[in-house]
Order: structure tokens, then C-alpha cells, then sequence
């Protein structure tokens, strides 16, 4: 009797390891399904929550200097773009779109910021590929694209009417997005 | 014609997908139908995979070198000014290509280890061939269905893309060859582990049929992951040759289990030892090489900017992975209690233990390694964080535990088997200490302060002290029992035991490198300066003098080169000229640094921005030392090959294989 | 006697590194904030590289961060002032290593705890062969008739 409840508890002190391994094993993969599963663009914002950045340039194709001061009480997108980078053309439609659409209401504002470019090469880009129907800034230097903590381009900031950021979106935009975020900052379509 | 070659290699594929399906249920039926006459057949059609996986390749190769556009791998990673050399090696530039070179390499492995075991091992062999069939079928359904490099592009293009210019340079040749050689070799003794798990057997026979195996494939990713290094080290231009990133983490990590392996291994052999551990070893540095293949491929770990994730065939990977390991361990978590040996480790001061140590820390580093490159993915799945985990947390946690390793590779190899008195291992041991305290004293007169640099140095000069002391005492109990020379008398001791002595070569190759590590991280000096055509700077011994920068030209690039004259004392050492390269086609700008190499050091210089009126900007490293890196590992080819070189124990050692030759061989004869 | 050969040639070796530290007129020199610069860029991620820091690497926002680094050392900036501009611009992602705080205190204790547990597991390992000179009859017996049952039962 004594020598069966001894080599049971032999047993389990040898088999220890035993469950251990496969539940590592099966954590581990595990780990690896939500990580394919998970957004690849995904980049928390460290601006998310937090006033937008002061700005002060220069405005592309037109005299005077866009200020962020002057864009305050209404909720607004900034989107980052330049002629060099080749995923800004696909979302160009969409932005255009989304222009017209709500530049006329009132209801939002939205400012291109043209970063780290020449101006003439930026105003070509826009008259092969249709001009945007909202101003942008010009960021030569790209020192407002450090203070928005942009690293690739096209990036898009949503803010909403009291100035907060609310999103930052890396990557082409699409009409998905887009309907996302304006929810996120208070606009209705 | 150049579309039906690459037809052909398609259709040679596919057959080969067919063949290794066959060949799983052929290997399984043999044992359960005890039908040996199934195993010849499944035997047969893994050697014809290989000669399918041949044709296969070359029809992608052939694509490459006629330029043949309407293959889509071929249009995205070549183009008509492509040197023919890359055109042939682009086969293995991108991910289609390179999965398909794995498969080739396998194809070879299972026809070679069924060639040459055939007779030895005949219990084994439907196990073994089955598993090997199962992962070939595994890649095959991969490359045919995922991954094609065989997919049409219709209308086909006049001109293709490039290949990535990083990779058009000779280190592409031989890098990545060499490290699925390591990484696919380990499917050997992957597939003797499985096969003495579903046996339940317990003798060590499998770790003696895999050891040359095992050591051949760790000597290639070694040289895989070396030759990486020195790439990395001329062509990305920042002075280092290793960076922690998860791609040459995921070629660490079954390099460490695998170095584990080869020497827990020996414990098994020769003292019928860790049976179970051995065999989870085995499993581990196979499904770690497929890790490393499918992290870099699947796009978990990228970043962001990196290439589309397709996500069909991230989890297509994911259920490749998930099927190995969770199947391999089962089943060693199944069988693991008919592998206990009733023999225990007899004395704590033993090899025995020195090994158990040698494994504990390899695999801590391991550990910490796959803990460190996964961490910001948990942390983003789970916190919604982004971190970075880099090179200084690696650079503080795995340095250290690596130190350890080399001290113990002076104890371990002279500390006897079974059982040490501590008066026998304070005598063995006496002399090392001494160049370890030599070492050390050494270490602090170069001003060397940091406790874990010391111990490294301390480390290297205990091993070196430890080999040496060993040797001679060796040596001496020889020529008194022969009477022979002292020369004869070494030569015939180390031509005798050249895995003992192959081994302590691979030692000594190990602290070249670590010395070479040490001394290029400790004292390399780095300088960034604004030149003006005839200016001069200086950096270690060197002094360097600007000469302008001038345009030139290669066959698909352009580059902007800048002259730099190079003085020392009194002596001219010729000229520099390191280049920013231009490859249009794809719009990629590469950093050509300028290398000059001696043993004591290398004087390394890239060039930076122009920044108008002549001047540039020119960083200049001076980096003592760090050819001892590379030295160290033709170092270790020659101990692995030496060892390696050991011929085959006489058939009466192999008792188990020769007792088992039954039925099962003698109607098949060999299997081609 | 090789071992002092060999000590040489280190000795050898590295004097090189040594000698030559005063400067001779005309030559430029590398001026006290690129060393400045040198060791916070180190710390640095470049944003789109893979794990590479600021200071290796050659992409456009390495060398803008590099320039951004220069003009702060150079407005009197502290080493960890500097370091934060870029946390609060980037998140805590642009640091190499992360801090040894909260959940990130993990990857710190993980090698201490993953070695310690298994120098326990050795020294349970070779504290068992004490009770295993005379092992159990009853296991060993055990295991052997089930290897040899196997045996009978393969082909």
C-alpha cells in the first residue's frame, strides 16, 4: 500500500514539467494567433489625448501663415503628405472626397500638412492628381511632423472641437476610416 | 519554351507534394501492416523528391537567368542589367524563392540520411521517413499554394523590378544557403528523435546516428550566422555586425538549443544520460528553426513599414509550427517514462554536471532571448503598448550568461565522467586560474574597470590555460606508456580522439570570438566630421585626408564616392573610397563603407551627406580587433570539420542497430 | 609559456589604442557634443528601422533626429531632457531599452528567475541520486517489461 502512494507522489513530482511544457507551447502559439490577428499599422500615439501641437507655416499656394491658433473651436483632421511618398496617391481620392464634402458644412475643418517637400514639387503632385479642396501648410524642414511624432508618411490626426488629438492614423485612408474617426471627434455625416 | 521550363518545374513540385503524401501513409502502413516491402517504396520516393525538388529549383533559376518575366518572382527580384550572378542567387532574394531553396535542401537531407541508415537503422526508418515526408509535405503545400514562385505575371512586363541592392553583393551568395543548411539540418535529429519517441526507445542509438549530423548542420549555422555578421558588418555601414533584431535573434535561438544539444548529447552516448531532455532538445532547435524561417516571413514581428502581411499564410505557418511542437512534445510528454534511466548522476564534481550547467545556461539565454524579441508583441497584444526591446536589453542580460558559458568551457571538457575528488579537480584546474588571475590583471592595466568585461577576459584566458594544460598532460601519458616522440606522440593522440581534439579547436575558435567581441565593443572609437576637400582628421592610429568626392558608375548603379588619402605615423596606407550607391530601378540608396582590415584592427569609413561647396560629411570608426571575430570562426570550420572527420565507430559498437537487423532490410537491399 | 606568447600578442595588439592621443595642428576635430549626441542617439529607436538606434542609422528621420539632438545639446539641454522631447513626441516606443517600471519590470526578472529555477532543478537532479543508489525494483522492473513488451510488439 505504502509503495503505491509513494510512487504516485514519485510520479507527480517527475510530471511537473509535464503540463507545463504544452501549456507554454500552447501560450506561445497562442500568442503568435493575436499577433497575426492584430492591426500591423497599429502605433499607439503618444499625442492621443493630449492638445494638438502649436504650429506656425507658411501656406502652400497661397500668401499668409496657417496657424494652429486659428483653427481651434471646431473640431478638425490634419493630414501629413507629400509628393515623394508613393502611398499618399492611394488615398487621394478618398481625401478629395472627403473635402468636398465637409469643407462646405462647417462642420469640420481640415488642413494638409506638406511635409518635407519643395513647394513646387508639391504643387504638381496636386495638379496631376487634382488639388485638394482645403489649404495646406508647408513643413519643409518636417519640424511639425517631429512635434506631431510622424515617422511615415501618409499619417492623418483627428481633433476634436476642444482640441484635443482623439486618433492618429498611419497609412492610406479609406472611407471606412475615415466614417471611424469622424464619430471619434464629433462629426456626423 | 521559357514558360513551359517553368511549367515543368511547377509539375515537378506537385509530383513531389503527391510523392510525400504517399511516402507519410507508405513509412506508417510498413509498421502497422508490417509490410516491409511499403517502407522501400516510401524510401524510394523521398530520394526521387529530391531529384524533383532539383528540377523544381533550376527551372526557377533558368527562369532568372533568360530573364523570363512572366514569372512574377522573377519580374519582382530581377531585371536585364542584373549581373548574372544575382540573377542566379535571386532565387533565394525574397521569400517564394527562399522557402523553395529550403525544400531543395530537405529533399536532400531525407534522401541522404535514407541512403546512408538505411541498413543501420531499419527499426527506425518508417518513423523517420515519415516525419521527414510530413514536413516536405508541410513546405510543398507552402511553396504550391501560399508562396508560389512559379505564379505566371500576364501580361508579362518588358522589364522587371531589382533585386533588393542589399542583397546584390557576394555575402548574398553564401549567407542565406548557409543558415537554411543549419536551420533545415536539424530536421535530422528532429526526425531520430520522433522516431525513438513512437519506438519508446531508450538507448542512445539515436544520439549516435545524429551526432555528425547535428554537429554539420550547427557548423553551418554558425557559418550562416556569421557570415551574416560580416554582411551586416561591410554592407549596412554603422560599424557593427550584430544588432539584436528579431531576424538574427530567430538564427540565435535554435544556434543556442542546437550548441546545447551537441553537447548534452554526450552525456547520453556515453553514460545513457537526459534521454528525455535530449529529445526535447531536439524538438526545440527544429521548431526554433522554424520559427526562424516563419518570423521573419510571416510579418508578426516586422515592422511597420515592412512588406504586406498576408495573413492566410501567417496561419498557415502558425498551423505548421503548431503541428510540430505540439505534436513533437506530446509525444515526449507521452513516451518521456519509458525513457527514465534507472542510472542517476553519480557525483556532483562531474562532467555530468558540468554539462547539466552548460545546458542551463544555454538555454536561459535562449530564454531570455525569445522572451526579449516577444515581449513588445505580448505588450502590444495585451497592454496595447508599443515597446522596444533592443540591442542594450540583450546587450546586458544574454552578454553575461554567455561569459558563463566560456568560463565553463574551461572546467567542463578537463572535469572526468562520473565522479571527481575535489583534490583531483583543484590540481586539473590550478594552472587555468593562474591565466584567469593573468588575464584579469591584464585586463585592468588596459584600463578595463566593467565586472563582466574582466570575467570574459578572465574566462578566455582560463580556457585557453585549460586546453593547453589538458593536452600536454595527455601528451606526457602517452609518450611514457609508447615511448613514442613528443611528436608522434601528439600527432597520433590527436589523430586518434579528433572529436576530443576537434572539439577543443572549436574552443579555441569560440574565444577568438569572444575576444574579438569584447575588445572591438570595448575599445572602438567612432568620429563623424564636416570635410573640406583637403582637410584632414584623425581617428585611432590613422590619419585621413579628404580628397573630394567624385562621381562613378557600375553596371546598376550610379554612385557619389568620396577619396580619402590614409596615413599612419610616416607610412602611407593608399587610399579609401567609400560610396553612397544609387540602384534606380528599385529607387534605393546603399551605404558602401570602405574597409581596411589588419588583425589588430579595421579602420572602417562611410560617407554621409554632401553638404555643397565640396564638403561632406564622413563618419570613420576605428574598431580594434574585430577581425579576430571572423578569424575565430575559420577557426571553428576546421575544429567542426576535424571532428567530423572522425571515422564511423566499427559495427560491433553499434550493438542495438546490429541486433536489429531483421526481416526488415534483408528483402529491400538498399533503397536505389 | 604559450599562454605568455599569447599575452603578448594582446598586449601587441591593443597598444595601438593607446598611443597616439595628442592631436596634431590642422587636423578637425569631433567636437564635445557629438559625443553628446553619440550617447542619447544611442538610446534612441529609429522609428521606421527595425531595432535600430538613431545614431546607426542612415534614414532621413534618424539623421532630422540627430540634427533635433545637436540643437537641443546645444540650447543646454540635459541628457534626459533631451530624451523626453522624443517619449513625449513618440511614445515610449523611440527608447531602446524599455524602463524598469510597471509590466515592463518583467523582462528585467525574467533571466534572474528563469536561471534560478533552473539551478533549482539541478540541484534537485543530484540531490536525488542519494535515494536512487538503491532505486525502487518495482519502477525499474516496470520499465523494462513495458521496453521489452514493445519490442515484442514491433515489427
Amino acid at each position: 500500500m505504502t509503495t503505491v502512494v509513494s510512487n504516485t507522489r514519485k510520479t507527480f513530482v517527475h510530471a511537473w514539467w509535464k503540463p507545463l511544457l504544452l501549456i507554454a507551447t500552447v501560450g506561445l502559439l497562442g500568442l503568435f494567433a493575436l499577433g497575426l490577428g492584430r492591426d500591423p499599422t497599429f502605433m499607439p500615439s503618444a499625442l492621443v489625448g493630449r492638445a494638438v501641437p502649436d504650429f506656425e507655416l507658411a501656406t502652400l499656394s497661397a500668401a499668409g501663415r496657417t496657424r494652429s491658433g486659428d483653427l481651434a473651436g471646431n473640431p478638425l483632421i490634419i493630414n501629413f503628405w507629400a509628393s515623394w511618398c508613393g502611398a499618399c496617391r492611394s488615398e487621394h481620392d478618398t481625401l478629395l472626397k472627403l473635402g468636398r464634402e465637409l469643407q462646405g458644412s462647417g462642420q469640420v475643418r481640415i488642413l494638409g500638412i506638406n511635409h518635407r517637400d519643395t513647394a513646387s514639387n508639391a504643387e504638381r503632385f496636386l495638379s496631376s492628381l487634382g488639388a485638394f479642396p482645403y489649404p495646406s501648410a508647408i513643413d519643409a524642414d518636417g519640424r511639425t511632423g517631429v512635434d506631431f511624432g510622424v515617422f511615415g508618411l501618409p499619417e492623418t490626426f483627428f481633433v476634436d472641437a476642444t482640441g484635443i488629438v482623439r486618433a492618429r492614423h498611419i497609412g492610406p485612408l479609406n472611407e471606412r476610416d475615415v466614417s471611424r474617426y469622424l464619430a471619434v471627434i464629433g462629426v456626423e455625416r | 519554351m521559357n514558360g513551359s521550363i517553368i511549367e515543368f518545374g511547377m509539375a515537378a513540385a506537385s509530383l513531389a507534394l503527391i510523392l510525400s503524401c504517399a511516402a507519410i501513409v507508405l513509412a506508417l502502413a510498413s509498421v502497422s501492416m508490417r509490410h516491409p516491402a511499403f517502407a522501400a517504396v516510401a524510401g524510394r520516393a523521398l530520394v526521387v523528391n529530391f531529384v524533383l525538388a532539383t528540377v523544381a529549383c533550376l527551372s526557377v533559376v533558368w527562369a532568372f537567368v533568360y530573364n523570363d518575366f512572366s514569372v512574377a518572382y522573377v519580374a519582382q527580384n530581377s531585371n536585364t542589367r542584373l549581373p548574372l550572378i544575382y540573377r542566379i542567387t535571386a532565387l533565394w532574394g525574397a521569400h517564394e524563392g527562399s522557402l523553395l531553396l529550403w525544400f531543395w535542401m530537405l529533399s536532400f537531407y531525407s534522401a541522404a540520411v535514407i541512403c546512408l541508415h538505411w541498413t543501420t537503422h531499419p527499426r527506425s526508418m518508417p518513423y523517420i521517413m515519415a516525419t521527414f515526408a510530413a514536413v516536405q509535405t508541410g513546405f510543398l503545400v507552402l511553396i504550391l499554394f501560399l508562396s508560389s514562385p512559379f505564379t505566371e505575371l500576364l501580361p508579362a512586363p518588358v522589364e522587371g523590378r531589382d533585386l533588393n541592392p542589399l542583397l546584390q553583393d557576394p555575402g548574398l551568395i553564401i549567407h542565406p544557403p548557409m543558415l537554411y543548411l543549419g536551420y533545415v539540418g536539424f530536421v535530422v535529429p528532429f526526425a531520430f528523435a520522433i522516431a525513438a519517441l513512437m519506438r519508446g526507445s531508450s538507448s542512445a542509438e539515436w544520439v549516435t546516428a545524429t551526432r555528425r549530423w547535428t554537429l554539420f548542420a550547427w557548423l553551418s549555422l554558425t557559418s550562416g550566422i556569421m557570415l551574416g555578421g560580416y554582411w551586416a558588418y561591410y554592407e549596412l555601414g554603422w560599424g557593427g555586425y550584430w544588432a539584436w533584431d528579431p531576424v538574427e535573434n530567430a538564427s540565435l535561438m535554435p544556434w543556442l538549443t542546437g550548441t546545447a544539444l551537441l553537447h548534452s548529447i554526450m552525456a547520453q552516448e556515453k553514460r545513457n544520460l537526459f534521454q528525455g531532455w535530449n529529445a526535447f532538445l531536439a524538438i526545440a532547435t527544429f521548431a526554433l528553426s522554424l520559427l526562424g524561417t516563419f518570423l521573419v516571413r510571416s510579418g508578426v514581428l516586422t515592422s511597420v513599414h515592412a512588406f504586406a502581411v498576408d495573413p492566410t499564410r501567417g496561419l498557415y505557418l502558425l498551423a505548421f509550427l503548431a503541428t510540430v511542437t505540439i505534436g513533437g512534445f506530446s509525444l515526449l510528454v507521452m513516451r518521456a517514462d519509458t525513457l527514465r534511466s534507472p542510472v542517476r548522476v553519480e557525483g556532483t564534481l562531474s562532467r555530468e554536471t558540468a554539462l547539466l550547467f552548460n545546458n542551463l545556461f544555454l538555454i536561459v539565454a535562449v530564454a531570455t532571448v525569445f522572451f526579449g524579441t516577444l515581449y513588445p508583441l505580448a505588450a502590444e497584444v495585451f497592454l496595447g503598448e508599443r515597446v522596444t526591446v533592443a540591442a542594450p536589453y540583450f546587450n546586458k542580460t544574454v552578454l553575461p550568461i554567455m561569459v558563463a558559458v566560456v568560463i565553463l568551457m574551461a572546467i567542463g571538457p578537463v572535469v572526468p565522467w562520473r565522479k571527481a575528488t575535489r583534490s583531483h579537480l583543484q590540481k586539473l584546474l590550478v594552472i587555468p586560474a593562474m591565466a584567469a588571475l593573468a588575464a584579469t590583471i591584464t585586463g585592468l592595466t588596459f584600463g578595463i574597470r566593467a565586472i563582466i568585461p574582466l570575467l570574459a577576459l578572465a574566462g578566455i584566458g582560463m580556457v585557453l590555460a585549460a586546453i593547453i594544460t589538458d593536452t600536454l598532460r595527455s601528451l606526457r601519458a602517452r609518450s611514457s606508456t609508447t615511448g613514442e616522440s613528443s611528436h608522434r606522440a601528439l600527432a597520433s593522440l590527436v589523430m586518434w580522439n579528433r572529436r576530443r581534439y576537434g572539439g577543443y579547436v572549436v574552443h579555441l575558435g569560440v574565444t577568438c570570438v569572444a575576444f574579438g567581441i569584447l575588445a572591438s565593443g570595448l575599445f572602438q572609437e567612432a568620429k563623424t566630421v564636416v570635410l573640406s576637400p583637403g582637410e584632414r582628421f584623425e581617428i585611432g592610429d590613422y590619419i585621413l585626408t579628404f580628397n573630394g568626392m567624385e562621381s562613378v558608375a557600375g553596371p546598376n548603379w550610379a554612385a557619389r564616392q568620396a577619396n580619402l588619402e590614409v596615413t599612419s605615423g610616416d607610412d602611407s596606407l593608399g587610399s579609401m573610397q567609400p560610396q553612397r550607391r544609387n540602384y534606380p530601378r528599385g529607387e534605393m540608396t546603399t551605404t558602401e563603407s570602405a574597409i581596411r582590415s589588419t588583425l589588430a584592427g579595421d579602420l572602417y569609413v562611410v560617407v554621409g551627406e554632401e553638404l555643397g561647396q565640396g564638403r561632406a560629411s564622413i563618419r570613420a570608426y576605428s574598431i580594434p580587433l574585430v577581425g579576430w571575430i571572423w578569424a575565430g570562426w575559420l577557426v571553428i570550420v576546421v575544429g567542426s570539420l576535424f571532428a567530423l572527420s572522425q571515422p564511423r565507430p566499427a559495427a560491433s559498437r553499434q550493438s542495438a542497430g546490429s541486433r536489429q537487423v531483421d526481416a526488415v532490410t534483408t528483402p529491400v537491399g538498399g533503397v536505389i | 609559456m604559450r599562454l605568455v606568447v599569447r599575452l603578448l600578442v594582446i598586449l601587441l595588439a591593443s597598444s595601438s589604442l593607446l598611443g597616439g592621443a595628442g592631436a596634431a595642428d590642422g587636423l578637425i576635430q569631433e567636437d564635445r557634443a557629438e559625443q553628446r549626441l553619440k550617447t542619447i542617439a544611442s538610446g534612441l529607436r529609429c522609428p521606421v528601422c527595425q531595432g535600430e538606434a538613431v545614431y546607426d542609422s542612415h534614414s532621413t528621420i534618424a539623421n532630422q533626429m540627430k540634427t533635433l539632438i545637436r540643437e537641443q545639446v546645444a540650447a543646454g539641454r540635459t541628457d534626459d531632457e533631451i530624451r523626453g522631447f522624443f517619449v513625449t513626441r513618440y511614445g515610449a516606443f523611440v527608447l531602446m531599452e524599455p524602463a524598469a517600471s510597471g509590466m515592463n519590470l518583467m523582462i528585467w526578472l525574467f533571466p534572474l528567475l528563469a536561471l534560478s529555477a533552473g539551478m533549482l532543478a539541478i540541484l534537485v537532479l543530484l540531490g536525488r541520486r542519494r535515494q536512487a543508489v538503491a532505486p525502487p525494483a518495482t519502477s525499474v522492473g516496470g520499465t523494462e517489461e513495458f521496453l521489452t513488451r514493445l519490442e515484442r510488439l514491433e515489427p
